[in-house]
């Protein structure tokens, strides 16, 4: 069972990461409109939720180390998905990306502001017969690709794609079966387009902007957007130890996710296992290149750890707009100035 | 006695004093027991030593005696004015002589010997302060101080929940699922 299952998962990965992004359905962008490829999105989005359905998925990325994995997916309304790991097992690893059939509503704006999105022609996947959704950038480089069930609205495949147009990570269905009747299910009716919440102080929803102002008022920095479209669709505010919070900031371009998590205090001296200690813009961060990518460094007093799945462009592109302190100086004066200060302080603790 | 020899005796006794000086002193003592009893002391104590030159104590030994005898006599520049009887230079001899005559030789011998011993007590202590400084002002020697490891996995489960737009506990099952690697 577990070879076999290994022979899908090599199988799969030579058949999505083998294929060009230049191979895909030819485009009829001209005649199809493109609020039609976004209402398609929006109807995967809801049968996601409202659907019953269960089947194996590959999941897949190909920046840094390459990961790939077999899941089993059942979801029904009520309960929701349950993934289940089919092949390999490695436990100590979180899945680094979001399995295909899950489309989140709040980014469906945001990928459509940030990419132009088109129709392409008809493909199969799954073995069902598929509509094929293409995001692209501005100059037409494709940045992200979906395939939706024609029968049900389900999404069965996505494929994100770096700005040299490399697949970097894929999730696909290698079959799928769906209970009930989507139209009786309610797929056509309109996505809720919800308006992206954070979570309030009694952990209550609370509206984007507003959720956002309370933070600043409470001295954390709030970026409403970073760099490459990526825009602010949730916060959420932890206390893992009383008087202590970790702040999480979420940012999308409605492909890739960049959390942002900021913390009180100073990086340490040395990174954490699995981390090298690298630079970026002359300053020093700690760097994890695997999938999801993460990035740790300090900047006004904070420790930042950025993770997310996006290309690494807009990774590096997103870490040298956030906050950052100088690098050290590293001439004697300098260094004899931060040690009689340490000491000082050092003194007047023990004191 | 307010004009007691003080550290003038061991001037004295080693001969430094100039002819003037070397008078004052002695007319000094004809009236004075108690510096008398002082010269006479550190003059024996002179002839011992250059009896037993061959037993030099220990340097260990001799460092301490110099650093004990700082400590009780270092309190600040002295003269060879008014000074307590009894209470001048203890026994111990000058470690170096004044340099040169007039003014110069008028010091007390000694003065010169405790400032250079200030003075590299000084630059000792600077030069431990400075290199304790020095290995704690490093970039690299900074303790971190946060609330959650910055780079703990648990904020990549924060990520896959983001990312999925699914009931946290029900997305938590995710992480543990199994992600084979290579290339």
């Amino acid at each position: 069972m577990r070879h076999r299952l290994l022979v899908v998962l090599v199988g799969a990965g030579v058949v999505l990461g083998g294929l060009p992004a230049a191979a895909a359905p030819a485009a009829t962008a001209s005649t199809r409109p493109e609020q039609e490829a976004l209402g398609l999105l929006e109807s995967a989005a809801r049968a996601g939720r409202v659907l019953t359905y269960s089947g194996t998925q590959y999941l897949a990325t190909w920046r840094g180390r390459d990961t790939a994995a077999l899941v089993q997916v059942a979801h029904d309304p009520v309960d929701g998905p349950v993934v289940t790991p089919a092949a390999p097992a490695a436990a100590s690893d979180p899945l680094p990306i979001t399995s295909a059939a899950t489309l989140d509503p709040r980014l469906l704006g945001r990928l459509a502001s940030t990419y132009d999105l088109v129709l392409l022609d008809a493909d199969r996947c799954a073995g069902r017969p598929a509509d094929v959704v293409e995001a692209r950038r501005p100059q037409g480089a494709v940045a992200g690709r979906f395939w939706v069930d024609r029968l049900t609205g389900l999404l069965l495949r996505r494929d994100v794609f770096d700005e040299h147009g490399s697949r970097i990570s894929s999730s696909a269905f290698l079959d799928v079966e769906v209970a009930g009747d989507a139209e009786a299910a309610g797929v056509g009716e309109p996505a809720p387009q919800a308006g992206a919440a954070g979570s309030g102080p009694g952990g209550s929803p609370e509206p984007l902007a507003e959720a956002a102002s309370r933070l600043r008022a409470a001295g954390w920095e709030v970026p409403e957007a970073l760099p490459l479209g990526f825009g602010l669709f949730d916060t959420r505010l932890e206390s893992p130890s009383p008087g202590q919070e970790v702040l999480h900031l979420a940012y999308s371009d409605g492909l890739s996710t960049v959390s942002l998590f900021a913390q009180p205090g100073q990086l340490g001296t040395e990174p954490p296992e699995g981390f090298t200690l690298e630079s970026a813009g002359g300053r020093p961060v700690w760097k994890r290149h695997e999938a999801p990518e993460r990035v740790v460094w300090s900047g006004n007093g904070r420790v930042w750890t950025l993770i997310s799945d996006a290309p690494p462009a807009a990774v590096r592109t997103a870490v040298a707009a956030l906050p950052r302190d100088p690098a050290p100086r590293t001439d004697l004066l300098a260094r004899l100035g931060r040690g009689l200060t340490r000491l000082a302080g050092m003194v007047v603790g023990s004191g | 006695m307010k004009d007691c020899l003080g550290d003038v005796v061991a001037a004295l006794v080693d001969g430094e004093l100039d002819h003037p000086e070397r008078e004052r002193a002695q007319r000094h003592l004809a009236h004075c027991e108690s510096c008398r009893a002082e010269v006479d002391g550190q003059r024996r104590l002179k002839a011992r030593l250059s009896g037993l030159a061959p037993d030099v104590p220990p340097l260990d030994q001799l460092l301490t005696a110099r650093l004990l005898h700082l400590s009780t006599t270092d309190s600040g520049p002295r003269r060879p004015g008014p000074t307590a009887p009894g209470a001048g230079r203890p026994a111990g001899r000058p470690l170096s002589r004044p340099v040169g005559r007039g003014a110069e030789s008028r010091r007390p011998p000694g003065q010169g010997q405790r400032r250079r011993r200030t003075a590299a007590g000084t630059a000792l202590a600077a030069a431990l302060g400075l290199s304790a400084a020095f290995a704690l002002g490093s970039p690299q020697s900074r303790p971190p101080s946060t609330p959650l490891d910055p780079g703990a996995d648990s904020f990549v489960v924060e990520f896959v929940n983001t990312t999925a737009d699914v009931p946290t506990a029900r997305r938590t099952s995710l992480t543990n699922g199994g992600v084979g690697s290579g290339r």
